[in-house]
């Protein structure tokens, strides 16, 4: 039985004027230290001047096609470590790339210019995420790297021996836009492209969108029961790792622009996810290094070698990853963090 | 003295005004005590000065002149009826019926693997019943565990499930989304729909007793402050039935007694509460009425005074020496 009752009830704090008072338990958003400005600046002063002369700086060493190569690589990683925020493992992402390759040379062939090639992609990449989304939302670690793996070989023999055949690739050459007609001006539309999808990723994970994701990764089942969607943001997380490997197989069409489909075998996406564990799961930062890494050196190496290197380019990414694990459980982005903690005279 | 040799202006030589100076300082010292608290503004009059969102806040806040409400206590806003759930061979839950009523704190106990945690877990959409119903605020409970969390249906876990990567205050802000965007108020203290977020989230952490930093990332907390966290968390996401599952565990005797009062009041403020507690003393001191599960049927109900002397309940969970 309801009764209704006229309360004037105690009030459910110690000091009554509780609201009235100054701020005692929220944290103050602390401002970086002159030095860690300093530091930051400095960083900054050196890292455009070299990414802006690294293709010439490192003429001596092989053509410019190497860094290109391993800032479509980095690309990759870097979609593979978004997937990593909501804890996924994902096995499909040399398919999505394929997806971008069959996707511009189709719409090239029509007559679309490059520019809008790129946000037509993206946008085309959001029902190919879907799919593999429908997987995030049952499935969960291994299965679900299974599943994305089993989504790549079925994209491999159907999708991709159809359209980019066994060998030769299409029966045209994917064209180059005139503002990236060699390798050299080809790294400098890939570089911009990179710090934008990075910037964006990063904005992302520093949003409120970002902190779900995490509250999402922590505790699935505290996240819905508090009544936010995991489905939402998991979706949205797919979207956004399928856009972004299917930029980098754009790129990687315009770089190799013939792109055979053994290219896009999908036991190689086991190699771009260690790359991932070894940039450091998760991080932004950590992915473009692994990925320049392990998508340049080899092919430097090769060039100084004058090819005896070739067959040893995947000896050389597994003793490094070993040797980087071994020695930095947090891979890349622990020792960048570390040294610049170092710099900024924090530890 | 200055540097030329003469006196600062205001400072006198003469023994006499010195000490009649120090004698004046003495009476004025000795009334301080009583003219200061006399001169002690009042809060109320304070909140004048400050923005208005907060003065509102605060004129609106329990325990000001101007803050008297309404509230319905008694009124039935969790029925379950009839539940039963079965995993494989086993019967987790069989027709179970219990009753959650606004301004009241229903209790629900019963030895390890009675089906209380299950129970909840049916309530709060984690798993679905084979039969039963559950009616919720007077219309029948259905839907995802995430459209049941917006209905009002705040929740915490027997091992206490914080975002351990996310700090204390986005832990709080994250319950302080939900009650934002469903625009659900705070029926237990509806002044903290008027504020922001993040004062919300200071005034709940005060309110559940949290004395650490917000800042400090939750998985650096200790296990009690895990359940206070946990606690507030689900309180600012403005819940209309708040379901706890042994909220008192890890808790020294000192915050269990403290988190006995403020559910208590929380309860007197219109929240309906349903808990879980393996602690008979907080249990019989805290709850109106009492289920008791034993191998997921129910053994008995009623009041704390009841309970106790049954004879089912005492044979089969107290034990026949109790």
């Amino acid at each position: 039985m309801s009764t209704v009752t006229e309360v004037r009830p105690a009030t459910l704090e110690a000091t009554p004027a509780g609201a009235a008072t100054p701020s005692a338990l929220l944290p103050i958003p602390g401002r970086p230290s002159i030095r860690a400005l300093g530091v930051r600046l400095v960083g900054l002063a050196v890292l455009l001047p070299f990414l802006l002369t690294m293709p010439y700086a490192l003429k001596w060493a092989g053509p410019a096609y190497a860094l290109d190569f391993g800032l479509v690589v980095a690309m990759a990683t870097l979609s593979i470590s978004v997937l990593a925020w909501i804890g996924e493992i994902t096995l499909a992402t040399l398919a999505q790339m394929g997806m971008g390759v069959v996707g511009l040379y189709f719409l090239q062939q029509r007559g679309v210019p490059f520019a809008l090639i790129l946000p037509i992609m993206v946008v085309a990449s959001v029902p190919v995420s879907l799919v593999i989304g429908v997987f995030a939302l049952r499935l969960r670690g291994v299965y679900f790297a299974i599943a994305t793996l089993a989504f790549a070989y079925l994209a491999q023999k159907t999708f991709f021996q159809t359209y980019l055949g066994g060998q030769g690739g299409f029966d045209q050459i994917i064209h180059r836009p005139d503002y990236a007609s060699d390798d050299y001006r080809l790294y400098y539309l890939i570089v911009a492209s990179l710090l934008a999808i990075a910037g964006i990723c990063a904005l992302v994970r520093r949003s409120w969108i970002g902190t779900r994701i995490t509250a999402l990764r922590d505790s699935e089942m505290a996240f819905a029961v508090l009544g936010h969607s995991p489905a939402r943001y998991k979706l949205f997380t797919v979207c956004l790792a399928g856009a972004i490997a299917t930029v980098a197989g754009i790129y990687y069409g315009l770089l190799q622009q013939v792109v055979p489909a053994n290219y896009f075998s999908p036991i190689l996406a086991v190699l771009y996810f260690a790359y991932a564990v070894v940039g450091g799961f998760g991080s932004i930062g950590g992915a473009i290094a692994a990925g320049i890494v392990f998508g340049t050196l080899p092919k430097y190496f090769d060039s100084l070698s004058e090819g005896r290197f070739v067959g040893y380019d995947q000896f050389f990414a597994g003793f490094l990853a070993l040797l980087i694990i071994l020695t930095t459980r947090g891979g890349l982005q622990e020792v960048g963090g570390r040294l610049r903690r170092r710099l900024e005279g924090r530890r | 003295m200055n540097g030329n040799g003469n006196r600062p202006r205001g400072i006198t030589a003469d023994p006499d005004k010195l000490a009649r100076i120090q004698t004046a300082r003495r009476r004025i010292a000795a009334r301080l005590p009583a003219a200061t608290e006399a001169l002690r503004p009042d809060p109320m009059k304070l909140a004048r000065f400050l923005p208005a969102r907060e003065r509102l806040a605060t004129r609106m806040a329990p325990g000001s002149p101007w803050f008297v409400e309404r509230r319905v206590h008694g009124e039935e806003i969790l029925t379950v009826h009839g539940l039963s759930i079965r995993f494989g061979g086993l019967q987790a839950l069989d027709q179970v019926a219990v009753v959650a009523r606004t301004g009241e704190v229903t209790g629900v106990i019963g030895p390890n693997g009675a089906g209380k945690t299950t129970f909840f877990n049916c309530v709060s959409g984690l798993y679905s019943p084979d039969s039963g119903d559950i009616t919720y605020e007077g219309r029948p409970l259905r839907g995802s565990v995430v459209a049941r969390g917006r209905l009002g249906l705040g929740r915490t876990f027997q091992t206490p499930r914080l975002f351990a990567s996310l700090s204390v205050l986005d832990n709080l802000l994250l319950g302080c989304a939900v009650a934002t965007a469903t625009g659900r108020g705070y029926s237990f203290e509806p002044s903290l729909s008027r504020l922001r977020s993040d004062e919300r989230v200071e005034r709940i952490a005060r309110i559940v007793g949290f004395r650490g930093d917000l800042a400090m990332p939750a998985g650096a907390l200790s296990f009690g402050d895990l359940r206070v966290v946990e606690f507030a968390r689900a309180l600012c996401a403005a819940p209309r039935l708040l379901m706890l599952d042994e909220p008192a565990s890890g808790l020294d005797t000192e915050r269990a007694g403290d988190l006995v009062a403020l559910l208590r009041r929380l309860a007197d403020l219109g929240l309906a509460i349903l808990l879980i507690e393996h602690d008979m003393t907080f249990v019989m001191g805290l709850c109106d009425t009492i289920t008791v599960l034993d191998f997921g049927t129910v053994l008995a109900q009623g009041t704390p005074a009841e309970v106790q002397t049954n004879d089912a309940v005492i044979e089969a969970y107290l034990g026949r020496s109790a």
